[in-house]
């Protein structure tokens, strides 16, 4: 029995027209006692799944369990008593409280927890010492190195020893020599069947993965070669808004609109594209999902590159510009 | 969380330090506005004290010995002292003196520090709060007056001292020599029958009259007390406001670590009434620092002074209000992401 799972998780932000929605069904399970690694650019939603986990944000559909807890079930305090309890956090930017010293810094929440104080500055003494600190007890979070810093908040993180730890890009603030330390204790968290779940764009953090999750599929390859001809009938969708796709498109003959559906169901014709005209260039550039549909007008006959070979015929200048007047558009569009 | 808000008031210790003092400041005001508050019925015991007697004789109809608009002869009650009372400005040492005059029998006995209480005709006893020495001498009109005795600490709504002049001196100055009177001060006490066409007062409606012309004053000082309190609550309440503005994502931080709210509200009503009983025990060092330099007799109570760390309190808690909203609404979510 895995000791997460996540099931259809949907966030969406705000409604109508200006909905985003970072989370769009994902689904995954992780088993006790494993690293977990969640991948993905930027703003795909690695943050907003792992304060869904942690109990810190409810999201709009879809269930987590964490062994028995239904963690989407919970009540206000029911996931306050789940945030002390069950869940470590590690925080991107630490978030050290800046008046306290190492040691009191852990103590926080072992003292919020009811732990009495002597017991609490044994206990934080011996955290700080496990993650290398024992010599910097007193020493507030300004005195310390970012590594340093990332350890008292790992330490922090293990106060209340939960059973589950997430970590929000553990190493984003940190040099070479500062990851390694860190790297180091995120693998040792495992030991006593602590699951762990880091998110992270640093690929130094793969070979330590028991399991990778991609928070964003990458596109298959489209079979064919670098350059392909394709032809679409009236209403056919080239691309659907959300998937991912390896392919830049000219049309060679016919038209295409290209919209944008909201949750809500409605949907923005964004352009109407013809001959000559060229789309689809951020999703594959960019690792990104579609923003948007494209749908053949009529008869359609289209030819598809793969972006080297977009690049290779057209210059590295000439795609610059289609990003350019891509993103103009987007922005006349919300204005 | 108690740690975590005593370590915040170390962290920010220049800005807690700077509304400690301003509060301190505050606080202290507000003490020697009780000072002058009580400094009133204070100065009524004081002369009641000094006059002696068990209860006071006016005109039936008055409202009080001290306030009687009436006039009777001495001989309508001949077995108690006859007491005249005025209010007047006197020219001493060429400065002018608002003080409080009365006219009472030469044997009526006046405790005095210096010299003697008993006056004859042209001799009057004085607070030394005027300036006169026994063996001085005051001007009044064309005549002098010789001073035999110096009171300590006698004087009447708010610092005005008492000059006391023989019955005869004063009936000469106000009724051309007329022996007659306003009121009586009586050694029979309050429960006695009064003569014919008088009334009795007793001690405390006498201190009550007495009072009468400054209660609107008393009233004021009382306003300006609470309006005190008030900016003392706006002060920590601001600092202690803006402290959690700082501290959100401390809070954020706390909440997603699984610390309750009503804890970490716990913590800045903490900080708000460590600032207000801290300010409040400064106040009292500055406090007895500003009494006596005010131009009005201060009395600060005992009571006012004990009890105002406990006021602090309640006025930390009240001023911690504020800050407390922010500490119940912070949100974990902002805990996420890089700073």
């Amino acid at each position: 029995m895995p000791a997460l799972s996540i099931d259809q998780l949907v966030v969406r932000y705000g409604d109508g027209e200006n909905a985003v929605t970072p989370i769009n069904g994902f689904t995954a399970s992780i088993a006790e006692g494993t690293l977990a690694v969640l991948l993905g650019p930027s703003g795909c939603g690695k943050t907003t799944l792992l304060s869904c986990v942690a109990g810190i944000q409810h999201p709009t559909t879809g269930t987590i369990t964490f062994g028995d807890t239904e963690v989407t079930d919970l009540d206000a305090a029911g996931l306050t008593t789940y945030r002390s309890g069950t869940v470590g956090i590690v925080f991107q930017g630490f978030n050290l409280v800046p008046s306290l010293n190492a040691a009191e810094n852990v103590q926080v929440s072992l003292r919020a927890a009811g732990v009495a104080r002597a017991e609490a500055r044994g206990r934080a003494a011996e955290l700080l010492t496990e993650v290398g600190l024992g010599e910097r007890l007193k020493h507030h979070p300004a005195s310390l190195s970012g590594g340093q810093q990332q350890r008292v908040a790992i330490a922090r993180a293990l106060a209340l020893d939960p059973p589950l730890i997430v970590a929000d890009e553990p190493t984003a603030s940190l040099d070479h020599v500062q990851v390694e330390v860190v790297l180091r204790i995120l693998r040792s968290l495992t030991a006593r069947g602590r699951t762990v779940i880091v998110s992270t764009h640093d690929p130094r953090l793969i070979p330590l993965a028991d399991q990778l999750i991609e928070m964003q599929p990458h596109a298959a390859p489209t079979p064919g070669g670098p350059t392909i001809e394709v032809t679409y009938t009236a209403g056919e969708v080239i691309f659907e808004q959300d998937s991912a796709g390896d392919r830049i498109y000219e049309i060679v003959d016919g038209v295409i609109e290209i919209t944008h559906d909201h949750p809500n169901g409605t949907s923005t014709v964004l352009a109407t594209l013809s001959a000559g005209d060229q789309f689809g260039e951020m999703g594959p550039l960019f690792d990104l999902p579609r923003s948007a549909t494209a749908r053949a007008v009529g008869a359609v006959h289209v030819r598809a590159y793969t972006v080297e070979a977009f690049r290779s015929k057209f210059g590295g200048a000439h795609l610059n510009q289609l990003v350019a007047r891509t993103n103009a558009g987007r922005d006349a569009m919300t204005e | 969380m108690i740690l975590a808000a005593l370590r915040d008031l170390q962290w920010r210790w220049k800005r807690f330090a700077i509304a400690i003092a301003a509060t301190a400041l505050v606080f202290s005001m507000s003490l020697v506005m009780s000072g002058l508050a009580e400094s009133f019925p204070l100065e009524v015991d004081h002369l009641l004290a000094s006059f002696g007697g068990s209860s006071y004789l006016a005109p039936k109809g008055e409202v009080g010995p001290f306030t009687s608009a009436s006039i009777v002869p001495t001989k309508e009650a001949p077995r108690a002292a006859p007491m005249l009372f005025w209010a007047a400005a006197l020219r001493v040492k060429g400065e002018p003196r608002q003080a409080a005059l009365f006219g009472l029998p030469p044997r009526w006995p006046i405790p005095v520090e210096h010299g003697t209480g008993r006056r004859r005709a042209g001799q009057i006893v004085v607070d030394d709060s005027l300036g006169l020495g026994v063996g001085s001498a005051l001007h009044l009109g064309a005549t002098d007056y010789r001073v035999v005795g110096t009171m300590h600490q006698r004087t009447l709504f708010g610092g005005q001292p008492l000059v006391i002049f023989t019955i005869h001196d004063a009936q000469a100055r106000l009724a051309g020599g007329a022996d007659i009177t306003r009121a009586f001060i009586d050694r029979a006490g309050p429960d006695a029958p009064a003569p014919a066409g008088l009334t009795r007062f007793s001690r405390a409606e006498t201190a009550a009259d007495l009072l009468r012309p400054v209660q609107s004053a008393g009233q004021s000082i009382t306003f300006v007390k609470l309006l005190l309190w008030l900016v003392a609550i706006c002060i920590i309440g601001s600092v202690v406001f803006l402290s959690a503005l700082e501290r959100s994502r401390d809070f954020a931080v706390f909440k997603a670590t699984g610390v309750k709210g009503w804890q970490m509200g716990l913590g800045l009503a903490l900080q708000a009434i460590v600032l207000a009983v801290v300010a409040s025990i400064v106040a009292i060092g500055i406090a007895s620092l500003l009494a006596p330099l005010f131009p009005m007799p201060v009395s600060i109570p005992t009571s006012a002074a004990v009890s105002l760390p406990f006021l602090a309190i309640a006025i930390g808690l009240l001023a911690s209000l504020a800050g407390l909203r922010k500490t119940m609404t912070a949100d974990p979510v902002e805990a996420f992401g890089g700073r």
